[in-house]
């Protein structure tokens, strides 16, 4: 369709070529500049994110395998300049998060047993407010800048893993996955930190709610997230 | 107990980063109100070749602006800052790096007239595209662009007339030289002791022969000679390297040292800077290309108002959304140089497009954005109208010496009328590419000039063009180019068209406002018709 409509174009208008067309370009006034962009006065862009647990910060935090511990992040980012020095936005974002927990003697979560593995998986949806600070004169580009916002998010689908090994003629491990899963807060809400040079961004996220209802008395996942984020724009 | 510290870490966080955008160390300007104007002599204090230059200009041997900066001012300010970077008596100013605190304190001085605020940019500008690893031998396809890179432009011509740029002094700006102390290519260029000067206005030392070989690149398109062939046409020309650019090692691009290397450049007699620099998203919007706005487009106005003639690399954002030319090469007295695809023989696809702001056109002209340069390592092919600009400042150089007592801006207008597309002209491609046969009258290799036919009847213009003269079209004579001008002068459409067989090209008289001007360009035929 689009072929046929290319061609009508070409007959309706200027010129019909019976030769081979190497370029040709159509100014509008002196020449088009662009309206759109990563500095202009509203830009909105995808972005996806990789971050590891990184907490340690907190007592109360359940011992963890921490590089294997992370979260994946996919989202849309809005963003609204008001001046140079000062822009604010929200994003909403998509987290599949990965919590591979220690099995150690003390470990006082989900039914207290060790297993061979044990991973508290989750997905989010959610939200974050924020405050851009942007430092330097730029062009028609994100520029450097530091983010402070809040997030909420909403847990969407969890589970938690178990792997044991099991001595039978035919398996010998088995692996449990529990799911419709009580003893977690219908939502949790933190503080976001991110500091960016365009495309290239770090970030860190401190949850501040409890993640866990408090009368299973769990201890709680590290509070803290970090990692980088590449921004999908040119 | 939560939300109390939620709201206690943001209040935490928000002062930090507030107290740091205050505090943080930022780029200014600092202008003083005077100078010292009683103990200057230019004799003294420029090389020979700047007073003449300026003479043959027909500007004075000096003004206000070559007098140099009070060093008391200076000293009195780098006292104050944490970092001091550039001197520039053309603005009377000094470039500085400084806190909030420290630059309050300045402004305070008595003879600082003002201060301001400039950026850094974090990415590097030189504009090259795509560099292919050195190669020992060359392939024959490789020696025919080396020879085509010469030959576009005539240039065996000036070989072989002697014009080698002999005597003109070029000041190329760039990121790196590496290996041309070395280097075969450059041998000639060493023995004869054709580098007169160099500095790098990054380090602020003497050294320019390390770091990015961008530079090296550039030079050899400029005076390279290989035993292939020559890279560049002014072989015997003399030069400054100025290492003005930090590239990739450290990425903040430094307009202020373009400054200083122009002025520098002044001092010590250029008359040519080639600078394959360009200044583009990552400082300036789109409408900030208008040859006043930059930092850079200041220098080089004012290098062409002493006399200098500017050559600068049109940009590689063609292809980008970019897209339009960078400055400096935005400045109307600058020679912003296109790149042209040798397979195609027409602009080549990341050559950045003009006009700039006012319908002024840019690129002023074009060359091979597709070249074999010289490296540290040896040969190789690389892309980006980076190495256009140092072969129309090779071949600017050739003009020069042929006529030396031109003027800058009479130069910059015989390189434009040299070119092959003169007087048709169009955004991409500017004049076309400067030709040789130009300044020698008898030596004009033959043009084929077919026979266009122009029917005006029916409503219609028809282009023909003959069977017999089909014939004899190849790459490098079928492109027939034409725009549409609006009354004001600016175009309203540009179009190449290849022409492989007999059928017209046809355009409807009613699709032309009044007042626009269709001008059809093919092998020096110019076609006119006033709507």
């Amino acid at each position: 369709m689009r072929f046929y409509l290319l061609i009508l174009f070409f007959i309706a208008n200027f010129s019909v070529y019976a030769q081979e067309v190497m370029m040709d370009v159509k100014m509008e006034k002196d020449t088009v500049y662009s309206k759109k962009g990563p500095n202009m006065k509203k830009f909105s862009h995808l972005y996806m994110g990789f971050g590891f647990a990184a907490s340690g910060v907190d007592g109360d935090s359940l011992t963890i395998n921490y590089g294997k511990s992370n979260d994946f992040i996919f989202g849309l980012r809005h963003k609204i300049k008001v001046n140079n020095f000062y822009s604010f936005g929200a994003d909403l974002f998509y987290s599949f998060r990965n919590t591979n927990i220690a099995q150690t003697n003390d470990k006082k979560f989900a039914t207290g047993l060790n297993h061979r593995k044990e991973r508290y998986s989750e997905k989010n949806v959610g939200a974050i407010i924020y405050n851009r600070f942007n430092f330097g004169k730029r062009g028609n580009k994100i520029g450097k800048f530091i983010d402070l916002g809040a997030y909420a998010e909403v847990p969407i689908n969890n589970a938690l893993i178990t792997t044991d090994r099991i001595s039978t003629p035919n398996f010998d491990q088995i692996k449990v996955v529990r799911k419709s899963l009580n003893f977690y807060n219908p939502y949790n809400y933190g503080i976001s930190f991110r500091a960016g040079i365009n495309q290239t961004v770090l970030f860190a996220n401190y949850r501040l709610s409890n993640q866990f209802k408090s009368k299973f008395n769990f201890a709680e996942l590290p509070r803290l997230t970090a990692g980088f984020q590449i921004g999908l724009h040119q | 107990m939560n939300l109390k510290r939620f709201f206690l870490s943001c209040s935490i966080i928000f002062l930090a980063t507030f107290s740091f955008a205050q505090n943080s160390l930022q780029k200014y300007i600092v202008y003083y109100t005077t100078k010292d104007t009683a103990n200057f002599n230019p004799f003294t204090f420029f090389d020979k070749k700047a007073i003449e230059r300026r003479l043959i200009n027909e500007i004075a041997v000096y003004d206000y602006s070559d007098i140099p900066v009070n060093q008391n001012f200076c000293s009195a300010v780098k006292k104050e800052v944490t970092n001091y970077r550039v001197t520039s008596r053309w603005l009377n100013a000094s470039v500085v790096i400084a806190n909030e605190t420290q630059i309050k304190k300045i402004e305070k001085f008595n003879f600082v007239a003002s201060v301001q605020k400039l950026e850094n940019s974090i990415e590097p500008a030189i504009c090259s595209v795509k560099e292919e690893p050195s190669k020992k031998t060359l392939s024959e396809k490789d020696k025919d662009l080396l020879h085509l890179q010469i030959d576009r432009m005539q240039g065996k011509l000036f070989a072989k007339n002697n014009i080698t740029g002999k005597g003109v002094r070029i000041a190329i700006f760039d990121a790196g030289f590496p290996g041309v102390d070395k280097i075969e290519a450059f041998k000639s260029i060493r023995d004869n002791n054709k580098i007169i000067d160099c500095y790098d206005f990054v380090k602020n030392k003497k050294n320019v022969y390390a770091y990015n070989s961008h530079g090296t690149n550039t030079f050899s398109c400029i005076a390279g000679v290989s035993q292939q062939g020559t890279i560049g046409m002014a072989t015997e020309a003399e030069f400054l390297l100025a290492r003005t650019e930090n590239a990739k090692t450290e990425p903040f691009s430094e307009e202020e040292n373009w400054l200083a290397a122009a002025e520098w450049a002044d001092k010590n007699g250029a008359q040519i800077i080639s600078s394959s620099l360009g200044y583009t998203a990552n400082r300036y919007f789109q409408k900030d290309m208008n040859g006043q706005t930059s930092l850079v487009a200041k220098a080089a106005r004012m290098a062409a108002r002493k006399g200098i003639l500017v050559v600068n690399s049109a940009g590689n954002d063609g292809d980008e959304k970019w897209h339009i030319i960078g400055t400096p090469a935005d400045v109307d007295s600058v020679l912003s140089v296109g790149g042209i695809n040798p397979k195609t023989n027409i602009h080549t696809s990341f050559s950045s497009f003009g006009p700039i702001k006012g319908s002024v056109v840019k690129p002023n002209v074009s060359a091979l954005g597709h070249v074999i340069a010289a490296g540290p390592n040896g040969l190789h092919e690389t892309q980006g109208t980076s190495f256009s600009c140092p072969l129309v400042s090779g071949f600017a150089a050739c003009v020069l010496q042929l006529k030396p007592n031109l003027k800058a801006m009479e130069l910059f207008e015989l390189v434009e009328k040299s070119s092959d597309l003169f007087p048709y002209f169009d955004y991409a491609h500017g004049y076309g590419v400067p030709q040789a046969s130009y300044f020698f009258e008898n030596d004009s290799i033959e043009k084929i000039k077919p026979q266009i036919k122009i029917d005006e009847s029916n409503f219609k213009i028809s282009v023909f063009v003959d069977e017999k003269d089909i014939e004899n079209l190849n790459k490098n004579n079928n492109k027939l180019f034409y725009h549409i001008q609006n009354s004001n002068g600016s175009l309203h459409r540009y179009a190449v068209v290849k022409v492989t067989t007999t059928k017209p090209i046809e355009f409807n008289t009613s699709d032309f406002e009044k007042g626009q001007k269709l001008v059809i360009y093919f092998n020096n035929y110019l076609y006119t018709k006033q709507f």
